[in-house]
């Protein structure tokens, strides 16, 4: 079982990682990722909502009826993400004037309700934690890497630190939609190419 | 704190309430199977099956127009799930993998101008179909290789897609991409009951031969080293290439390119090379055998045409016994042809190897006297197939009391009623004759019925009213006699109890253009036949039993070349355009064929499906009327003895005529020219 | 009147939920691979979206503002949607069955469209009026509308492309999909 779980976790940082494997859960990425501020935070709100529901579905996952699932599915989850709303407000309030709409839009952030209807409605609590641990955790990574490239480029700045001193002209686009798609659509391209040796 | 949750208890309650009331009020009712379907579908919602939706495929298998392994993405388990659902037995069946169907890429090939535009097939044939003059070849660019899911496809040195059938899952996105639709999904199985139609590559040999053996193919093999190869690409289309190597008329070779330049390519002693190798091996090579449902299946008759149906019914995954009422199996192979053109050792290898595939054969059995239709549908035989050949050993043998052939109940040939009628014989007819006739004999026919004790008798003729003799127009006067003549009329059908015929179904042929064919069914007792041998009959069990009283057997016949060109019912020719008059065997083996296809499409799909722009019906085809580049080479020659047993040219008939040795073969099958429509081999 | 045109305008183009707010991409790259599924997405978008906008603001202002319960605005509205969803599923089935042949299979799929749920929470955070909420439901939809369809178009003739085996599908598809957004760039600044 501990190394079903082990397996379960790793799956998520390499095989499985959102959203480049799975192609689920765009619009915070492309959305969040100006900074790595921000991105970072998005991350661990998604992981938090993530690991809450796949715990507790997993548990509920025999009393469910299976018509409703998918209703009782997005109650469960609406319910953490309130969880998390509540808390940012409480102790981290600017990052959550920044995220925005984008805090109770994990509800519907297809990840969620995916790893819910894919995983925790048929496998046990550890799996399950250990699945939600592996997906949140690399969905965190690739919006990390996101917005490092798009904050160092489109800002000149990581973290809020200038990198390029103060001559640095900032590539405004990557910072922009446009660069933001544009961008993530040549790492999904650099993954692609690193999966298929 | 205490409104929070009456605000959310309020608002799940009042949503939870107005949905049940929803469900309710907009309530449709929706077959349990197709939600139980759905059920089983893994919701992907992924359009893999063509359509658009997990819920629509759900909707097209309950209503039969989808199989229940339609989901690609759900892989067995879900089709047998399915299946489960719906009660039916999955039909296992052959996989099928992609072909490409060109064998010239555009460097080869003549082309009408150079394209450089965008690097798809599908925009290259926007501009007048693509390059190649060759109007189905293949464009070479690629897309299907592109649009393979599973990486199965790589385009080889030639320009040409090629597969790599350990990945091929079948899937058929090729096929789909494909703008000139040349790689196709195929099997085994429908290779064997195909046909060649007339926009796809096919050789002139392959074309004029009557079975359709795939001769660039073969040769091809040969080439290679690949004998067994070779053999089995001729077994998809002729079940006894040993017998045809010795005694076939090749028209093969009189349509051979090669002709052009200098001889045709010994194509027929290739053929008998490679049957050759497989006798002496002492093995019997059997290609690949379908999966298949096991429907027993009676084939009354172990000539030519018999062993070739039971041989491919065997193939497809049926159960096929033989009934012979001669002492052993090979009809006019065994009984009429001389013994130094076709050793009896060579006859009895080819047979020896159609009874291993799987055939079951029962020698000395008479119909009419040792067993009959409705004792084999009471045996549990699925359909019954009459292959009874070009001469009637039953009549020779063991004369039949009646003097006439009974093996069909209620049916007569026109030879049979003669003779029976010069003897003098007391021939019951019944009540109502049907006669098919178009001339003048026919009215003869019709009064002697009348004379003989038929209330009724009707003349059926395919012309049209004012093209029957005269004397068959004058209706008034012939309906008072009791002669009905139906002009534009050809029986598709009959239909009986046990040993009686009771009905015919009749089909109103108007000239192309008109309306549709109308259908009618008339009751008969007799059928007078324009033949002096019947023609080939395929027996089912018939589904509505409601004529029969007792537990007598409702059988009805197919109409198993109905939908060739050249219809004419019952009496359709299985070749269609030429008589199927068993002149060659090789003709024999094409109606066997013809007939497996017709089995095996009743029993797989219920419906004989119509072949359009069958090859041997086009007026014209793709053609070349000369070749260039292409080096003059004398044609192999087995090595034959004179009487003083050196000279090569001029022999006597030895004993037993000689096949090539393997170095000539090889250098035989270098000469062929593995002709497309209008590419062919050319010196570079 | 110009009030509303200038929020018409502002919806569509120069917010554009799909290419400049971010919202709503899942299905953008998931059915606009077909012209057809792009259509029937769209039409099925701007059925819920207009009618999820309603309904939402009318729960927020007189069910949770009213009780001070703002902090239940995530979870009751998705759970308006989802419902409303299944309602109108339910209804197109019985009363208009040719309409649900067409929008049928998109309809579950609009539960987890962030769009629809992004776009009720802008009508409250902007404080629109009953009427703006529903204009702005309404363009915003078209907006999603417009982008998915002229994406689609353009995800066609992509196909007949030579694409670079690691750029294909959906990594191609972002790329373009940037290039799209930097064409709606242009109206930035115009309201």
């Amino acid at each position: 079982m501990a190394k079903t779980a082990v397996q379960e976790f790793t799956k998520g940082l390499w095989a499985e990682i959102p959203p480049f494997r799975l192609v689920l859960g765009l619009c915070p990425i492309l959305a969040v990722t100006k900074t790595v501020e921000n991105g970072i935070g998005m991350g661990i709100a998604t992981t938090f909502v993530l690991i809450c529901s796949n715990i507790l579905i997993s548990l509920l996952r025999n009393v469910i009826p299976k018509k409703v699932r998918i209703a009782c599915f997005i109650v469960v989850i609406a319910t953490f993400v309130t969880v998390v709303e509540l808390i940012m407000q409480a102790f981290a309030y600017p990052l959550f004037l920044k995220l925005g709409i984008f805090i109770p839009l994990i509800v519907v952030n297809c990840i969620v309700l995916g790893r819910a209807e894919a995983f925790a409605a048929k496998n046990g609590v550890v799996a399950s934690l250990a699945d939600g641990l592996g997906i949140g955790l690399g969905y965190t990574l690739s919006l990390t890497a996101l917005a490092i490239v798009r904050e160092v480029l489109g800002n000149g700045t990581f973290y809020d630190i200038p990198v390029f001193g103060p001559t640095f002209e900032p590539f405004s686009f990557m910072v922009q939609a446009p660069g933001a798609f544009v961008c993530l659509g040549l790492m999904l391209c650099i993954m692609n190419m690193l999966g298929k040796k | 704190m205490v409104s929070g949750f009456l605000v959310m208890g309020g608002l799940g309650v009042a949503i939870g309430v107005v949905l049940a009331l929803a469900s309710k009020i907009f309530y449709v009712y929706v077959d349990p199977k197709i939600e139980a379907v759905e059920d089983a579908l893994p919701g992907a919602n992924c359009g893999g099956c063509g359509l658009p939706g997990c819920s629509s495929n759900a909707v097209a298998i309950v209503a039969g127009k989808a199989s229940a392994s339609s989901c690609v993405a759900g892989g067995p388990d879900v089709a047998a799930e399915i299946a489960e659902i719906m009660g039916v037995a999955i039909a296992l069946k052959e996989p099928e993998i992609a072909a490409p169907g060109c064998t010239y890429g555009y460097q080869d090939a003549d082309v009408k101008y150079l394209y450089q535009g965008i690097h798809d097939c599908r925009a290259a044939a926007l501009l007048d179909g693509g390059s190649k003059i060759c109007t189905i070849g293949c464009l070479g660019l690629g897309t299907c290789v592109n649009a393979c899911p599973f990486g199965a496809l790589s385009m080889g040195p030639d320009n040409l897609p090629v597969v790599d059938t350990e990945l091929c899952t079948g899937c058929g996105t090729c096929e789909r991409v494909c703008p000139k639709h040349i790689i196709t999904l195929t099997s085994t199985s429908d290779r064997i009951i195909g046909e060649y139609v007339t926009d796809e590559c096919t050789a002139p040999c392959q074309r004029s031969c009557p079975t359709g053996i795939n001769i660039p193919g073969f040769i091809q093999e040969i080439r290679n080293n690949n004998y067994e190869a070779a053999l089995a690409i001729i077994k998809e289309k002729c079940p006894l290439p040993l017998i045809c190597g010795h005694i076939c008329p090749a028209p093969c070779e009189l349509a051979c390119r090669r002709n052009l330049k200098d001889e045709a390519v010994a194509i027929n002693p290739l053929k008998r090379f490679v049957a050759d190798y497989e006798m002496e091996t002492g093995k019997h090579i059997t290609p690949y055998k379908a999966p298949g449902s096991g429907q027993k299946i009676a084939v009354v008759g172990g000539g030519a045409e018999g062993l070739t149906l039971s041989y491919y019914l065997a193939r497809l995954g049926y159960n096929p016994t033989i009934f012979e009422a001669k002492p052993q199996l090979g009809g006019i192979l065994r009984y009429v042809i001389a013994e130094d053109r076709l050793p009896r050792k060579v006859l009895d290898h080819e047979i020896e190897g159609i009874l291993e595939t799987g055939v079951e054969a029962k020698n000395n059995m008479v119909m009419g006297q040792h067993f009959d239709l409705n004792s084999l549908f009471q045996e549990g035989f699925d359909a019954i197939a009459l292959t009874k050949g070009g001469f009637d050993s039953r009549q020779i043998l063991q004369p039949a009391p009646s003097g006439y052939d009974t093996s069909v109940p209620g049916v007569i040939t026109m030879l049979d009623f003669l003779r029976s009628m010069s003897d003098d014989k007391n021939t019951d007819l019944g009540r109502r004759v049907l006669i098919i006739h178009d001339r003048l004999e026919g009215l003869d026919l019709a009064r002697k019925c009348r004379s003989i004790g038929a209330q009724k008798v009707t003349i059926v003729s395919k012309l049209r009213g004012h093209e029957l003799p005269v004397e068959l127009q004058d209706v008034k006067n012939l309906e008072a006699e009791g002669i009905f003549v139906k002009p534009l009329t050809m029986i598709t059908a009959l239909k009986g109890i046990a040993r009686r015929l009771v009905r015919v179904a009749l089909e109103n042929t108007h000239p192309i253009g008109e309306v549709p064919n109308e259908r009618e069914s008339i009751g008969a007792d007799t059928l007078l036949i324009p033949a002096g041998r019947l023609p080939e009959f395929l027996f089912i069990r018939s589904e509505d039993q409601s004529e029969s009283e007792t537990e007598e057997v409702t059988w009805e016949t197919l109409e198993a070349f109905h939908t060739f060109p050249g219809d004419n019912g019952i009496c359709t020719p299985p070749e269609p355009g030429r008589i199927s008059d068993s002149s060659a065997v090789v003709k024999s083996l094409l109606s066997g064929r013809r007939l497996t296809r017709a089995i095996h499409q009743h029993f797989t799909s219920g419906l004989i499906t119509p072949i359009e722009n069958l090859v041997c019906e086009a007026e014209s085809i793709l053609n070349v009327t000369e070749v260039h580049n292409v080096a003059l080479s004398d044609r192999e020659h087995p090595d034959a003895m004179d009487v003083e047993g050196n000279s090569k040219k001029a022999w006597i008939f030895p004993n037993e005529f000689p096949g090539l040795n393997e170095a000539s073969a090889k250098k035989e099958s270098e000469r062929c020219l593995k002709c497309g429509l209008i590419c062919y081999r050319k010196q570079k | 009147m110009s009030d509303y045109i200038l929020l018409i305008v502002a919806c569509i183009f120069v917010n554009n939920i799909l290419l400049m707010q971010y919202l709503g991409n899942c299905p953008f790259l998931g059915v606009s691979k077909k012209m057809e599924t792009a259509v029937g997405m769209a039409m099925a978008v701007v059925f819920v979206l207009v009618m999820a906008g309603a309904i939402t603001w009318i729960v927020d202002i007189y069910l949770l503002k009213a009780f001070g319960l703002e902090y239940l605005r995530t979870l009751s509205f998705i759970l308006v949607i989802a419902s409303l969803v299944q309602f109108v599923e339910m209804f197109l089935r019985k009363s208009i069955p040719g309409l649900y042949a067409g929008l049928g299979i998109f309809l579950p799929l609009i539960t987890t469209n962030c769009a629809v749920m992004g776009v009720c929470l802008i009508n409250i955070m902007e404080e629109y009026s009953f009427t703006q909420a529903l204009v702005a439901s309404f363009s915003y939809a078209v907006g999603f509308g417009l982008a998915l369809v002229l994406f689609a178009g353009v995800r066609e003739r992509i196909i007949l492309a030579r694409v670079p085996k690691p750029l294909q599908d959906t990594s191609i598809g972002l790329v373009t999909a940037g290039m799209l957004s930097l064409a709606f760039f242009a109206f930035k600044g115009m309201v």
